[in-house]
């Protein structure tokens, strides 16, 4: 396998912002996905970034990313599982807003446009980690109009949207729901 | 006439303005609807908060708790000027101070009725009261005999209107049958929507006059940024 970082970082400095992008990867190169968004691209042109989180605890990705020394000072969560395993309590409430279930599909876009007001100002790059997460949780047909309604919130706020989806687990049904509403699909050899 | 037709009261809550047609009726009276915890008094406090930061000064007037209390619920607001009670650009009333308290065999008599509304009217005027919530309607209107009720919420909404403040009536329930309902000049319900399981705090426009409003229902949430909403997704 090619290394990530430059495929990704190429790719999004040719779309820019507004243009909404899934990363189809393959689960050994999930970490160094998440770094290069996060700290080679995020952190390098100073943008915030709203990470929604359905599978994995914001702790979780925090004490990852700051044991590689990355700053996670500009990140806000959007954090789909703690509040089920009630493990929000003691998180900090300014960089994590929680969800109650990844099924609640209509507060996720809700929190973002929340995060998007509290940083007025800022310019933000989204991330929702991973597709094959929340199709685990939600019937296509809702997750559809989810993702278009998502979609048109973070390009209407000149955010860079971006998708994670992992190659191994994705079903035929969401990999065609993505081509309607990504503009681009990038598998990422 | 009062209100030029048409005239509409841009409320500031930028998600209700875009659902309403540009704001509510100017002058007119509108009920928000919904069962306990439903978020009515946040939303009418927004809509005070908001027009106070505009330059309209508002008057809440509480028919349940003490305003002192009424201060204490308050969560964390950051779209709302820290000062905005200390300057007077919002005023918290209680009931109690509207009318002489008069009443016959436990009910409010037409005369105590239209007292209150005449107290009210001569807040709005002095305090130059553009934006005015009433929370909730139903501990009054339940002490009252039906038709005194229709004769207080008529006066009302006539006294409203001549002076060009627009009202929110807070109802606690879930229909949208009442006498309050009915004399409305619009009307939002707000409740609870369960889809698998998962709880919904929801809102929909019922009725706004004079606007061609949105019919959806909208999946809301209250944030420190104010109030916010998305459509419910359907599914199918």
């Amino acid at each position: 396998m090619e290394e990530v970082a430059p495929q990704i970082l190429n790719r999004l400095q040719e779309l820019g912002p507004a243009v909404s992008v899934d990363f189809n990867i393959g689960v050994e190169a999930y970490f160094d996905t998440l770094t290069t968004l996060i700290d080679r691209f995020c952190n390098k042109k100073k943008l915030s970034c709203i990470y929604i989180s359905i599978t994995v605890p914001s702790s979780t990705i925090i004490s990852a990313l700051q044991s590689l020394e990355i700053d996670t000072a500009k990140i806000r969560f959007i954090d789909c599982i703690s509040f089920a395993t009630m493990e929000c309590m003691g998180t900090d409430e300014a960089q994590t807003v929680f969800v109650e279930s990844p099924t609640m599909l209509e507060y996720i876009v809700l929190k973002m446009e929340y995060l998007f007001r509290k940083g007025k100002g800022e310019e933000f790059m989204v991330i929702l980690d991973s597709v094959n997460s929340l199709a685990a949780h939600n019937e296509v047909r809702i997750l559809y109009e989810f993702m278009q309604v998502l979609m048109a919130s973070a390009k209407g706020k000149g955010a860079y949207p971006v998708l994670l989806s992992m190659e191994e687990q994705m079903k035929p049904e969401v990999r065609e729901m993505l081509t309607l509403v990504c503009d681009q699909i990038v598998t990422l050899k | 006439m009062a209100v030029s037709p048409g005239t509409r009261c841009c409320t500031g809550m930028e998600c209700i303005d875009r659902i309403v047609g540009g704001g509510f009726p100017a002058g007119g009276m509108i009920s928000v609807t919904g069962p306990c915890g439903s978020g009515k008094t946040l939303f009418a406090l927004e809509y005070l908060i908001r027009g106070g930061m505009n330059g309209q000064k508002g008057m809440y007037i509480s028919t349940v708790h003490g305003t002192d209390k009424l201060m204490t619920y308050l969560p964390k607001l950051d779209y709302a000027d820290p000062k905005i009670f200390e300057k007077g650009a919002v005023v918290l009333k209680h009931i109690d101070e509207m009318g002489s308290g008069e009443r016959d065999d436990g009910k409010i008599t037409k005369t105590e009725a239209f007292a209150m509304v005449s107290d009210i009217a001569e807040a709005i005027k002095t305090g130059k009261i553009t934006r005015l919530v009433l929370d909730a309607t139903n501990p009054i209107v339940v002490e009252m005999e039906e038709w005194v009720a229709r004769s207080f919420l008529l006066s009302l909404s006539k006294a409203l209107f001549e002076a060009e403040c627009t009202a929110l009536l807070i109802i606690e329930g879930e229909g949208v049958d009442s006498q309050e309902h009915m004399m409305s000049d619009g009307i939002i319900k707000l409740g609870n929507a369960v889809r698998r399981g998962d709880n919904f705090q929801v809102l929909e426009i019922v009725k706004m006059a004079g606007a061609a409003h949105s019919r959806a229902k909208y999946v809301m949430d209250l944030t420190p940024e104010g109030m916010l909403i998305t459509p419910m997704l359907r599914g199918v």
